[in-house]
C-alpha cells in the first residue's frame, strides 16, 4: 500500500513537489520563529548568574540592563566614584566589580573593570571565565580578550592593540597601545566580543581628551607621564554587586533607588529579563500563532493537492477495486498519501531552517551581539514533524471518504 | 451436481431510487466454461458485471459466485471472494499508468493472500511467465510506467494480471473494442487459449457477435433480462 501511495505520488512529481515545498515552507516559518525564540531567551538567559544587583544611573531597567550585560545600546548617564565608593562600602553588600563602557576596539566593545571581575563574573548557571591563554591584566596597558575578539582579529599573546574612542571608530588614541596579556575560553555571552581593560586605563586613554575631542597636547603626553598621572576613575557606567544575605535583596534595593546624593537604579537580572520576556511575550505568542497558521495553509494545500487529483484519479480507484482493493485500502491508500506529503514537506522544512540558522546565527551574533544557544536539530524538530504527518494523516480522512464513497458508487468501471 | 462458477436465481438490480436495470430469472456459469455475453451499449451488461464482481449489491434475489452467496455478504467480504477468485480485464485503462509492467500484473496478487499462496514461487517469476506465454515483448518488462505501450500490449499485460494466482473466472468486458480486427481475433485466441490452460470460467461480454464462434455457449443479454423486454 505504502510502495503503491509513494508511486503514485511520484507520478505528480510537479504538483506534489509544489505541495511538499508548501508544507515545507509552512513547517520552516515557525521552526523558525519558534527556534529564534528559545534561543534568544536562552542566550540572554544564561548570559549572567551569580550577580544579585546591578546599580547604574537611573534610566530604564531593561536599558540598563541590555547596556551592562548585554553591552546593547549605551547608558545616559555614569554613577560618580564617591557614591561608587559609598555603596561598595555598605555593609549588606559583599562585593562590587565596577564597569566601564564606552570605547570600542574594531568594533568590540571595551570593559574598564577590575581584576576581580574575572571571579565575579559567572555565566550559565554559575560556570567561571577560564583563561584559555595567559590570564588578568596587572598592568596599565594590559587587556584581556574575549574569545571571539581574538578568533575575529587574529589577536593572540603579546598582540598589540589600539582603542577607540567611543563606538564609531572615527578617533584612535593611537599613542596609547595595550598588549594583550590573556584570553579568555568562550562563553556563548557577549564576555567573548569585549575586551577587558583596568579601569585605570580607561581614565589613561582618555588624559587629554577631558573635553571629548583630541586635546593638540594629547600627543605629546608620554606613557611615562601618564602612569605618573593619578588615573583614579572619575566615574563609572555600572556596578554588579552581590549582597552579603540574600534575604536582604529588596530592601538593599530600595536603599540604592533612594539614595539622595545620586539619581541612581539597582535592578535584580533576573527579574528583569523575565519582565523583557513577558513584554516581548505578546508579539512571540502572535508571532507563533501567525506560524501556525501558515502550517494550517501547508496542510490545506495537502487536502487541495489531494482534492483535484480525485476527479483524474477516478479511473484509478475502481481499476483497484476491480483487482481486489477493498474500501479500506482505497481509504489507507489516500491517507497515506497524505501523510507522507506532510512528513516529507516537514523533514524537507526542518532541514530548511536547521540549516539557514547555522549560517544566520554567527551573522545576527556579529551584527547586533545577539546570542543565540541551543541551536540546532532539538525535540522540537521531531515533535513538529510527527505533529505535522499526524496532521497530515488526519487532513487526508475527508478526500479518503469521498473517494472511498465514489468507487462504491461507480461499480466496476468507469469510463470517464 | 454441476459445479458452478456463477449461479444467479431470480436476481433484481436497481440503483437507489431509479428503476430496476436489472431481473434475470436464472444465469450460470459452469467451472472452466468460456461464455460469450452479447449485449448492446445501455443494455445493462457492465450493472451485471458489477453484481457478478461484488461491486455492486444485488436488491433481491441471490448471486452465488464460487458458492458465496452475495446477498447475504457484507461488502468487504465480497470485495475479498473478487480478489481472490475473479480476475477482470476492461475494454481500456486497465494498468495503472503509474506502475510497471511486472508491479501490474503482480498488483493482483498484493490484494489477495489466496492468490499469492496459490503461486508456487515468486509472484513476479509468474508474472514474467505468464507475460512471455501472452506474448508481451520482453524489452518493456523494465520499463516504469506502462502507459507508452501499445494498447495490444497493454491488453495481454491485463491478461496476465487477471491470469496471476490462477483465479476461477475471468470476467472481459469487451477487452477487444479498442484494437483492431487483425490483433482482436488473435488476443481472443490467447485470451481462450490461456483461460482454458488456467481451467477459469470465462465470461465474455460484447456487442460484436462476430467474435462469439469459439466460446462454449453464447447469449444475448436482452434474451434472458427481462427489464428493457417490452
Amino acid at each position: 500500500m505504502f510502495l503503491l501511495a509513494w508511486r503514485s505520488l511520484l507520478n505528480r512529481k510537479i504538483a506534489v513537489s509544489l505541495t511538499v515545498l508548501s508544507v515545507a515552507l509552512s513547517v520552516a516559518l515557525f521552526l523558525g520563529v519558534e527556534k529564534v525564540r528559545q534561543a534568544t531567551r536562552e542566550g540572554f538567559d544564561s548570559t549572567i548568574s551569580g550577580t544579585e544587583l546591578i546599580i547604574g544611573a537611573r534610566s530604564g531597567p531593561i536599558n540598563l540592563l541590555l547596556y551592562s550585560v548585554f553591552r546593547l545600546g549605551d547608558a545616559t548617564a555614569e554613577i560618580s566614584w564617591p557614591t561608587y565608593q559609598t555603596i561598595a562600602e555598605r555593609p549588606d553588600i559583599e562585593w562590587t566589580v565596577p564597569l566601564s563602557l564606552g570605547d570600542s576596539h574594531r568594533g568590540f566593545r571595551v570593559l574598564g573593570t577590575t581584576a576581580e571581575y574575572f571571579d565575579r563574573y559567572k555565566f550559565a548557571g554559575g560556570r567561571e571565565l577560564v583563561f584559555s591563554q595567559g590570564q588578568r591584566f596587572n598592568d596599565l596597558f594590559d587587556a584581556v580578550i574575549g574569545a571571539d575578539v581574538a578568533q575575529e582579529l587574529g589577536y593572540s599573546l603579546t598582540s598589540r592593540l589600539v582603542l577607540t574612542h567611543g563606538l564609531a571608530g572615527f578617533s584612535d588614541h593611537d599613542n596609547r597601545p595595550f598588549r594583550v596579556v590573556g584570553v579568555l575560553g568562550r562563553t556563548g555571552t557577549p564576555v567573548d566580543r569585549t575586551v577587558h581593560v583596568s579601569l585605570e586605563a580607561i581614565s589613561a586613554i582618555h588624559v587629554g581628551w577631558e573635553t571629548g575631542a583630541k586635546n593638540p597636547y594629547a600627543d605629546r603626553i608620554t606613557e611615562e607621564m601618564i602612569r605618573s598621572f593619578d588615573l583614579t576613575p572619575k566615574s563609572v557606567t555600572a556596578i554588579m554587586a552581590g549582597l552579603e544575605r540574600k534575604g536582604t535583596i529588596l530592601r538593599t534595593q530600595r536603599a540604592i533607588n533612594t539614595y539622595p546624593k545620586e539619581a541612581l537604579m539597582a535592578i535584580i537580572p533576573g527579574k528583569v529579563l523575565a519582565d523583557l520576556w513577558q513584554i516581548t511575550g505578546v508579539v512571540e505568542r502572535a508571532l507563533v500563532g501567525l506560524s501556525l497558521f501558515v502550517i494550517a495553509v501547508g496542510l490545506v494545500s495537502i487536502l487541495t493537492s489531494i482534492l483535484t487529483s480525485l476527479n483524474e484519479r477516478r479511473r484509478e480507484m475502481s481499476l483497484l477495486r476491480a483487482i481486489g482493493a477493498t474500501p479500506v485500502n482505497i481509504f489507507k491508500l489516500l491517507v497515506i498519501e497524505a501523510g507522507v506529503l506532510g512528513l516529507i514537506g516537514a523533514v524537507i522544512g526542518s532541514g530548511i531552517i536547521n540549516s539557514l540558522l547555522f549560517i544566520i546565527a554567527p551573522l545576527l551574533t556579529e551584527r547586533f551581539g545577539i546570542l543565540l544557544l541551543g541551536l540546532g536539530l532539538s525535540s522540537l524538530d521531531f515533535i513538529t514533524v510527527v505533529t505535522v504527518a499526524i496532521a497530515a494523516l488526519a487532513v487526508g480522512v475527508m478526500p479518503a471518504i469521498i473517494s472511498v464513497k465514489r468507487s462504491l458508487q461507480d461499480g466496476l468501471n468507469v469510463q470517464v | 451436481m454441476t459445479d458452478f462458477t456463477v449461479d444467479i436465481e431470480a436476481l433484481e438490480f436497481g440503483y437507489k431510487g431509479t428503476p430496476l436495470l436489472i431481473k434475470l430469472k436464472s444465469f450460470e456459469v459452469v467451472a472452466g466454461e468460456a461464455v460469450f455475453l452479447r449485449g448492446a451499449s445501455g443494455s445493462g451488461k457492465s450493472t451485471l458485471l458489477g453484481l457478478i464482481a461484488g461491486v455492486l449489491r444485488p436488491s433481491a434475489g441471490s448471486i452465488k459466485v464460487m458458492n458465496h452467496q452475495f446477498t447475504a455478504l457484507p461488502g468487504s467480504q465480497r470485495d475479498r471472494v473478487r480478489a481472490d477468485h475473479i480476475g477482470v480485464i476492461f475494454q481500456q485503462f486497465n494498468l495503472m499508468p503509474y506502475l510497471g509492467v511486472i508491479d501490474n500484473v503482480v498488483l493482483a496478487c498484493k490484494f489477495s493472500a489466496q492468490r499469492r499462496k496459490r503461486l508456487e514461487g515468486d509472484p513476479k517469476d509468474e508474472a514474467r511467465r505468464l507475460l512471455s506465454r501472452l506474448g508481451v515483448d520482453k524489452t518493456l518488462y523494465s520499463r516504469d510506467r506502462v502507459v507508452d505501450m501499445s494498447v495490444g500490449q497493454q491488453q495481454r499485460v491485463a491478461v496476465a494480471r487477471a491470469l496471476i494466482g490462477n483465479p476461477s473466472l475471468v470476467i472481459a468486458d469487451e477487452p477487444t473494442s479498442a484494437l483492431d480486427a487483425d490483433s482482436r481475433d488473435k488476443f481472443i485466441e490467447l485470451l481462450l487459449e490461456e483461460v482454458e490452460k488456467s481451467k477459469a470460467a470465462l465470461l465474455f461480454v460484447s456487442h460484436d457477435p462476430s467474435l462469439a464462434k469459439n466460446f462454449h455457449r453464447s447469449l444475448q443479454l436482452e434474451d434472458i433480462n427481462e427489464i428493457g423486454k417490452d
